[in-house]
């Protein structure tokens, strides 16, 4: 084969009538100035801080049509996701108190905490009173409505305050008495919901008891976005040195913890570690089979060039244009390695196979056909991506698309200069060389290829029956890698504080604040009576929801209740005069209600609402305006039935039930299937390129083996039992556009089929040692693509020479 | 313990105390039951689970000791008051004794959070009718008297029909 290849070789080059290469003295230069400027916009990307996003959730398409309800769970999203929740355990009461009060000193000092809060602030009863005491008469409670509708309204409003007078308790406060004798103001702090769970204020903490133990809550937000990568060691960091430093200095003191961050950062870190050590692995693999091909490490370094400026180039052109990188668009880089090296070996084979009259630019003029060819396919592949609604599938096309490229122009525009000497160790065919002659030789001894062609249709058809039986899978949880022991921490605290659900909650609107209260009041006054028919045999209710409704009173309902109690007050003004006189109140107690009614005030708007503290623990309710609606949430717990809450609100217009799980999941279907779509409408790209540029016959045979590949691997995992989901779908575009260089390649290769050989089978195996790496991973999203693509490169692979020439 | 009192309160922006009339049932492991005849007829329990109101054995208002822990300390050291346990009094209270002939006063002031509502507890009784007095003096200048009359002890546990009352 060596001994032939210089003749054809030249007698090609003769028949070009050219012994340059197009350009040939710009092409380093210019790639040089593209280089530099993209070191300098990575430098500043990296200067401006990394954003990496984790949450699988920002994965989902937004829909015209639910913009709102989309924009209305992230704004809310991104505000729980900064939260975090620390239980301080102790046997001792007083030693659980002063755990937590340490902790938080802790947290207060570090500039990554901000609004820690272990006390419930003392004042915040006179918060209460200052903010909602003048509006008594027109916010309360729908028990006082019920009263104050009754004929004997005043009497029993006058037996209520008796009962409370003649009761062995202690009372309210004596000015509160003569402010409001009536207790109206009492009334309504008594009907407000009470916090979830079993927390109880103890002296100002939130405290929950269990199985001996004394737990305090410890809550805090974090300064900055919980997805922001480059500061989750740091703050993990000091969070577990926190624990340590408390749970050591107060003996048996024990800390749960939860929260976004606490997820996010876990998942991050082992992302990191798996694409770090993928990378490595795929490099030492790289490395052996290089050594072995080319025994100069000088071809590695060389070859290392288009990956480093590839991904450079890929990261940086897709951190400008989106503005937060998905962790999945990051491990598609790392595996990216494997795909853009097939440019390099294919040049770098064939200077290790050539002899003493090597020249660097006619040696790319010998590849560049086919390695222009199996970018511009794997482009067409790739690219389609960005057609889909799916973010990171858009990241995805952007990041291997430029990546490609990079490489691609490295190779191109470097090559011929950096490899510009005669290969040292002419006429010795390399160590590797060896399988892939045995490969081929048994390829030709195969039967006759339009023989081969219609055996492979009919495994093609054999797969499609068995795929008649394929499996689906698009529960989003099933893809998502959530530490096990955060999960029962989680679970821990849940049950103790009696935490809400994050995932699936009532979202309502209105044109105007005005609807938007009046709405909620409605969807809540439902809520209530579906938790009130809901009792479970303890006395709760199975139910618990939290609902700005009582806090936040429409000014409709506001009219209507300042209306009863100005009835009742004209009505019985005879009764509660005579009424309070003899229980002893001054003389004119009863005049002074009649006119504290008549007076009252035009009611606090929402603004004044979030500005005082009497909102702190529900501001994350309120979303504000979005768009042009307005838009508020009702929390729910755990235990609702999503059915019976979402036909609740079929008939209330503006309030909508989200499932954020189950949602998600009908869009990973819907997805799914249009992915199904596009990769058959990709082939069908492809395919129309190849029919361009070939002839019928040989479009098909290029083609054929990587869609073979792609139904083999599907009809062994279906056999096999495992479940497919949008992952493994786009797994078979990867397929297509890796598969489609190997048949290209081979295409291209003017009869040198055991130098192209050689150059498919190292960019295979490093493909394969990235993606093998891969299905190592934790994240059962990762491990998925990993599996599809070993078992669809490796059939692409074995199949590839079949488009070889004779 | 079965007892009929009478309970004379003073609020200090009212202008004159309010007396209650009724009937008093404390049980060890059970808590006070205390029924008001005069001026209006109310049934309070009192338990360490919570203050209930009741009417003919129905329940018409609970606040759970959980709800308002000053509601919550108080209520232990109600029901405290009247179980004789010294020990545990003495946690809540620094405890001062008098005694003379059969007469007994027993002073408590409160340490702690219940220092916040009661300035001080007076107990005071016979050794032949133990309780006769309690007196409880509020931070805010209100002032509880409670009288007991016709007291009765008993070592047997309650008849079935009391236990209802509790339930």
């Amino acid at each position: 084969m060596t001994q032939h290849t210089p003749p054809n070789h030249s007698a090609k080059l003769i028949k070009n009538s050219s012994n340059n290469f197009p350009l040939q003295n710009i092409l380093p230069v210019f790639w040089l100035s593209i280089v530099v400027v993209l070191l300098v916009a990575t430098a500043f990307i990296f200067n401006r801080g990394l954003q990496i996003e984790t949450n699988l959730l920002s994965l989902l398409p937004s829909f015209k049509e639910e913009v709102l309800l989309q924009k209305s769970a992230e704004r809310f999203s991104s505000q729980v996701s900064r939260r975090l929740f620390f239980l301080v355990g102790n046997k001792s009461e007083k030693d659980s108190r002063s755990a937590a009060l340490k902790l938080a000193e802790l947290f207060e000092n570090s500039a990554h905490f901000s609004s820690v809060q272990v006390e419930v602030k003392s004042q915040q009863l006179k918060a209460w009173y200052d903010f909602y005491f003048p509006y008594r008469y027109q916010i309360m409670s729908a028990e006082m409505r019920n009263l104050l509708n009754q004929q004997d309204a005043a009497e029993q409003l006058l037996l209520g305050l008796q009962k409370q007078l003649y009761s062995p308790l202690p009372l309210y406060s004596a000015q509160l008495l003569i402010d409001d004798p009536l207790l109206f103001f009492p009334a309504f702090l008594a009907s407000l919901p009470k916090p979830p769970g079993k927390l109880e204020v103890i002296d100002g903490m939130l405290t929950v008891r269990e199985n001996g133990m004394n737990y305090i809550l410890v809550n805090v937000s974090l300064s900055d976005d919980p997805f922001k990568i480059s500061l989750q060691p740091q703050i993990s960091g000091q969070i577990t040195q926190a624990l340590a430093a408390v749970e050591s200095e107060i003996s048996g003191t024990s800390i749960l913890s939860s929260g976004v961050f606490r997820f996010v950062a876990a998942a991050s870190a082992e992302a990191q570690r798996e694409v770090s050590s993928i990378g490595l692995g795929s490099l030492i693999g790289i490395f052996i089979l290089m050594l072995l091909t080319f025994r100069s490490p000088r071809q590695i370094l060389v070859a290392v060039l288009p990956i480093v400026i590839g991904i450079l180039a890929a990261f940086t052109v897709s951190s400008f244009v989106f503005p937060k990188l998905h962790l999945l668009t990051l491990v598609f880089g790392a595996s990216l390695i494997g795909v853009s090296i097939d440019y390099a070996f294919h040049y770098l084979v064939k200077h290790r196979m050539s002899t003493a009259d090597w020249n660097g630019w006619l040696g790319l003029k010998a590849v560049f056909s086919a390695v222009t060819m199996g970018l511009i396919t794997s482009i067409l592949g790739y690219a389609g991506f960005y057609l889909t609604p799916f973010p990171a599938l858009q990241q995805i096309a952007v990041f291997s698309s430029v990546g490609l490229l990079a490489a691609y122009g490295t190779v191109v525009c470097w090559f011929p200069v950096l490899m510009k000497h005669p290969p040292e160790a002419v006429a010795s065919k390399p160590l590797t060389m060896l399988p892939v002659s045995w490969f081929l030789s048994f390829f030709n001894k195969l039967p006759r290829q339009s023989f081969m062609t219609v055996g492979m249709l009919l495994v093609g058809m054999g797969c499609v029956f068995s795929l008649l039986s394929v499996q689906y899978n698009d529960d989003i949880r099933a893809l998502e890698n959530l530490s096990p022991e955060l999960k029962s921490e989680e679970e821990k605290i849940r049950s103790l504080t009696g935490g809400l659900d994050i995932s699936r909650f009532i979202v309502v609107r209105g044109g105007t604040v005005e609807e938007l209260l009046q709405r909620q009041e409605k969807a809540t006054l439902l809520l209530k009576n579906y938790a009130e028919s809901n009792i479970l045999p303890s006395g709760d209710s199975q139910i618990y929801f939290q609902s700005l409704a009582p806090f936040l009173v429409s000014r409709k309902t506001q009219a209507e209740n300042l209306g009863l109690s100005k009835n009742v007050f004209i009505d019985g003004t005879q009764k509660i005069t005579q009424g309070l006189a003899e229980l002893g109140f001054e003389a004119d107690s009863g005049k002074r209600l009649i006119a504290e009614v008549s007076q009252a005030q035009q009611s606090f708007t929402v603004k004044q609402w979030l500005e005082s503290p009497v909102s702190e623990a529900l501001r994350h309710l309120w979303l504000g305006q979005i768009d042009s609606e307005y838009v508020s949430l009702i929390m729910l717990s755990n235990g609702h039935d999503p059915e019976e809450i979402s036909s609740m609100f079929q008939q209330l217009s503006g309030v909508e039930y989200i499932n954020q799980l189950e949602r998600f999941s009908a869009l990973f279907k819907l997805y799914r299937e249009e992915t199904t779509r596009f990769v058959a409408l990709a082939y069908g790209i492809v395919f129309m390129f190849l029919l361009w540029k070939y002839r019928f016959r040989k479009a098909v045979i290029i083609l054929l083996p990587p869609a073979l590949a792609t139904l083999l691997t599907f009809s062994i995992m279906t056999i096999s039992g495992q479940s497919l989901n949008i992952f493994n779908i786009v797994a078979a575009l990867l397929i297509l556009g890796i598969g489609v260089d190997y048949t290209i390649f081979f295409a291209e290769s003017n009869n040198e089929a055991e130098a192209t050989g050689l150059a498919i089978m190292l960019s295979a195996f490093t493909t394969l040692l990235s993606f093998g790496l891969l299905f190592l991973s934790q994240t059962p999203a990762l491990a998925s693509i990993g599996l599809t693509i070993t078992l669809g490169i490796s059939f692409s692979l074995l199949l590839s020479p079949l488009a070889r020439t004779n | 313990m079965r007892s009929d009192f009478v309970q004379t309160k003073k609020i200090s922006v009212l202008k004159f105390p309010l007396i209650t009339k009724g009937h008093f049932l404390y049980a060890v492991d059970y808590g006070v039951f205390w029924k008001i005849n005069t001026p209006f007829e109310a049934e309070l329990v009192i338990t360490s689970a919570g203050y209930f109101e009741r009417k003919n054995g129905e329940l018409l208002a609970a606040t759970p000791a959980g709800a308002k822990p000053q509601i919550q300390s108080y209520l232990n050291a109600f029901l405290l008051l009247f179980s004789g346990k010294f020990e545990e009094l003495q946690q809540l209270f620094s405890l001062s004794f008098l005694q003379s002939g059969n007469d007994w006063v027993v002073g408590l002031t409160p340490k702690g959070r219940l220092a916040k509502v009661i300035q001080n507890i007076q107990l005071s009784g016979s050794l032949a009718a133990r309780v006769k007095n309690l007196s409880i003096k509020e931070v805010n200048g209100d002032f509880t008297k409670i009288q007991f009359h016709d007291t009765a002890y008993s070592t047997q546990s309650l008849s079935e029909a009391d236990q209802k009352l509790f339930q």
